[in-house]
């Protein structure tokens, strides 16, 4: 049997790739946009959306009515959203600064050990997120394995309070998106040729200088790539913020998840991904350009 | 810095590799390089040359022995504490800053202000007459020029002694040749003490002060060039520089300064330059452009002519004087006229007094 291809080789091209675009269609594009329109209809009280035209979601996000209609500039959602950026960037910054060094240390090992040292990195994500979060209860929590010895050595008198809180949420989002730094590092890392290394060591670098002027800007792409990839995700993570943050503090990912749950506003829940979406395009975006400039101007 | 304190003492050292067994790279090396030399290291691959330049510039610590600078010793120093650069085989220059910027990296890792720096980067320029390039990236460079670069970021911060991992291998013949000269050049303007590795005899021989023969980690010879192709110690030294006929002879007799070594009935005198007894067997070295030809009856040596090849500047011939030997000759070709035997034909051999080296071994 003989198929015939098209003549044109741009529309070969587009035919090869036919099937991952329509898989990307069908499972990114579609249920994005999807919410998107979603986020413009009047909600349906009992969950789904009517049909018609609205704004109120994209209203409700930074105005309350009043009883009498009239709009009052409300922050409340914003602070969450302020909040989860905000939490999103330190679990980042913290997750770069065990991350790199990490991935250094792997990458200066002979070979078999490095795949046994990467394997380990991955352990984080043997396990199922939840199970996750809540081991990380019977460490930090009260009496756990963290506060029992010192309590029982005399070190502390009452408990440290570690759960529930910023910093448990941070714990939680290290932990579980750290793979997601080293990886990418320890891969651009592992491209960069030593004897440059070597070469700035032999004029008068020490260490340290070496790393920042040598090793970070080579495996910028890496940094960037992982900075990225953990703080998307810690933006959209609600487990870390229920279970280890107790719950007490709503973040962004957990508002979406209630829209779309309990408070059956499906239009205001569109219009939160869309903002978050939004959020991650453009902060990436500049992100990646800032840091490719400052390494260029550093130098 | 005391002149007559060596640059370098190498003393003893030995480097093995972790392996199983151990791979001995370096075997008890024991070398000194003065001050203000273009010294190199030359031998074939894997004898050990690279190993030695790492030692020196602290990539690697010796398994037993002591490198010294200058008199002082270097052990536990890093790379970035010792006065000492490397020109990498490479080039490795830093692919994210300009050629300014790599070439003003030592003297800013050693704290120099950015004016200070400035005025050394357009010296360095200069030195290589490569004045406009300081603003482009290395990878707008050839290869001859970043090899340039190279060198000039090595020379930037003024070290006390300058290693030079092959650094003109990458490089096609003309700009070889070309960069030979201007090492050279930069060597005796600079005076800074030169350790260049190559495993190429020519560029050994036409830029080096003293070169020093390596094989299998062991330090064969060290000499000027010129003793090290007139008097090469062994078989190995002999071999590697040049071309040259190895004779089987015997001693038969000796006298104060010298020996009678002999070889079918011909007699050669030469000098004694390692010490053996009466009846032992040696190997003599004459290089083939020693021998010169005369009628069949006057020569030391008579043999047939088997083989001629025109090269060029010189005809080879091979000339075979007895059934176990054959001799390489290389006469110069002079001019058009010059007559030069036919194969076939019987040639006499001169060979000039002290034109014959006895090996070691
Ligand atoms: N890091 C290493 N680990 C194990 N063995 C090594 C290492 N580096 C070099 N060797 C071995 O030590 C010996 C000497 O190597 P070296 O690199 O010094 O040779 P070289 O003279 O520079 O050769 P070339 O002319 O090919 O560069 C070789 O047998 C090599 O295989
Ligand atoms: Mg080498």
């Amino acid at each position: 049997m003989e198929i015939k291809l098209p003549a044109n080789p741009i529309t070969r091209r587009w035919l090869g790739l036919s099937p991952a675009l329509i898989t990307i269609f069908i499972f990114m594009v579609l249920p994005i946009a999807l919410l998107g329109v979603y986020s413009f209809k009047p909600a349906d009280s009992y969950g789904g959306v009517e049909a018609g035209f609205s704004l109120d979601a994209w209203i409700q996000l930074f105005f309350d009515r009043d009883l009498d209609d009239t709009l009052i500039f409300d922050s409340i959602y914003l602070q969450i959203i302020w909040r989860s950026v905000m939490l999103a960037a330190i679990g980042t910054t913290l997750s770069f600064l065990v991350g790199f060094p990490v991935a250094w240390y792997i990458v200066q090992q002979p070979p078999e050990r490095r795949d046994i040292l990467l394997l380990l990195v991955t352990i984080p994500f043997w396990t199922n997120l939840l199970i996750r979060a809540y081991s990380w209860i019977l460490i930090l929590g009260k009496n756990g394995m963290i506060e029992q010895p010192l309590l029982a050595m005399g070190l502390i008198d009452d408990s440290l309070e570690m759960m529930y809180g910023n910093m448990a949420i941070g714990v939680g989002l290290v932990y579980s998106y750290i793979p997601l730094m080293i990886l990418p590092i320890y891969a651009s890392l592992e491209k960069i040729d030593f004897g440059l290394v070597e070469a700035a060591h032999d004029l008068y670098a020490d260490r340290w200088a070496v790393i920042q002027r040598i090793v970070m800007p080579l495996c910028l792409p890496g940094i960037i790539a992982g900075c990225i990839l953990v703080f998307v995700l810690s933006l959209g993570d609600f487990i870390s913020p229920s279970i280890l943050g107790g719950g007490k503090k709503m973040m962004l990912s957990n508002l979406i998840q209630f829209q779309f749950s309990s408070a059956r506003n499906w239009p205001f829940g569109g219009a939160l991904t869309m903002l978050l979406l939004m959020l991650v395009a453009f902060g990436s975006y500049f992100y990646i350009k800032a840091s490719r400039k400052s390494a260029y101007l550093e130098k | 810095m005391n002149k007559s304190i060596p640059a370098i003492s190498v003393n003893s050292v030995v480097k093995h590799y972790a392996s199983n067994p151990p791979i001995v790279a370096l075997n008890n090396v024991t070398i000194e390089i003065q001050d203000n030399e273009f010294f190199t290291l030359l031998g074939p691959s894997g004898c050990g040359k690279t190993t030695l330049l790492r030692l020196i510039a602290g990539f690697e610590q010796p398994t037993e022995g002591a490198i010294l600078l200058y008199g002082d010793h270097l052990e536990g120093l890093d790379p970035n504490d010792r006065p000492v650069n490397t020109v990498f085989q490479s080039y490795s220059l830093f692919p994210h800053m300009t050629i300014a910027e790599n070439i003003g990296f030592g003297l800013k890792m050693k704290g120099q202000s950015s004016d200070q720096i400035a005025l050394v980067v357009r010296d360095m320029l200069a030195l290589v007459k490569m004045e406009t390039f300081g603003n482009r990236m290395p990878n707008q460079l050839s290869g001859g020029q970043q090899q340039r670069i190279a060198l000039v970021r090595a020379l930037a911060p003024k070290p006390k002694v300058l290693l030079l991992d092959e650094p003109l291998s990458a490089l096609d013949l003309k700009l070889r040749q070309a960069m030979r000269l201007e090492l050279k050049r930069l060597q005796k303007e600079t005076g800074i003490t030169f350790v260049f590795v190559t495993h190429d005899q020519e560029e050994a021989m036409c830029m080096s002060d003293r070169v020093a023969v390596m094989s299998q980690g062991e330090l064969q010879q060290l000499d000027s060039p010129q003793m090290i192709y007139e008097r090469p110690r062994n078989r190995f030294v002999a071999n590697f520089i040049g071309d040259v006929n190895l004779i089987d002879t015997k001693v038969s007799s000796e006298n104060q300064n010298s020996y009678v070594c002999s070889h079918n009935n011909i007699e050669f005198s030469v000098n004694k330059t390692s010490q053996h007894q009466v009846g032992d067997q040696v190997t003599l070295a004459i290089r083939p452009e020693k021998f010169s030809l005369v009628s069949s009856a006057e020569g030391l040596l008579k043999g047939t002519v088997v083989d001629s090849t025109y090269m060029g500047t010189d005809t080879y011939l091979t000339v075979k004087i007895d059934d176990s030997t054959e001799l390489e000759v290389r006469c110069q070709n002079i001019d058009l006229d010059q007559q030069l035997p036919t194969i076939g034909e019987t040639v006499g051999l001169s060979v000039p007094n002290g034109a014959a080296t006895l090996l070691e071994d």
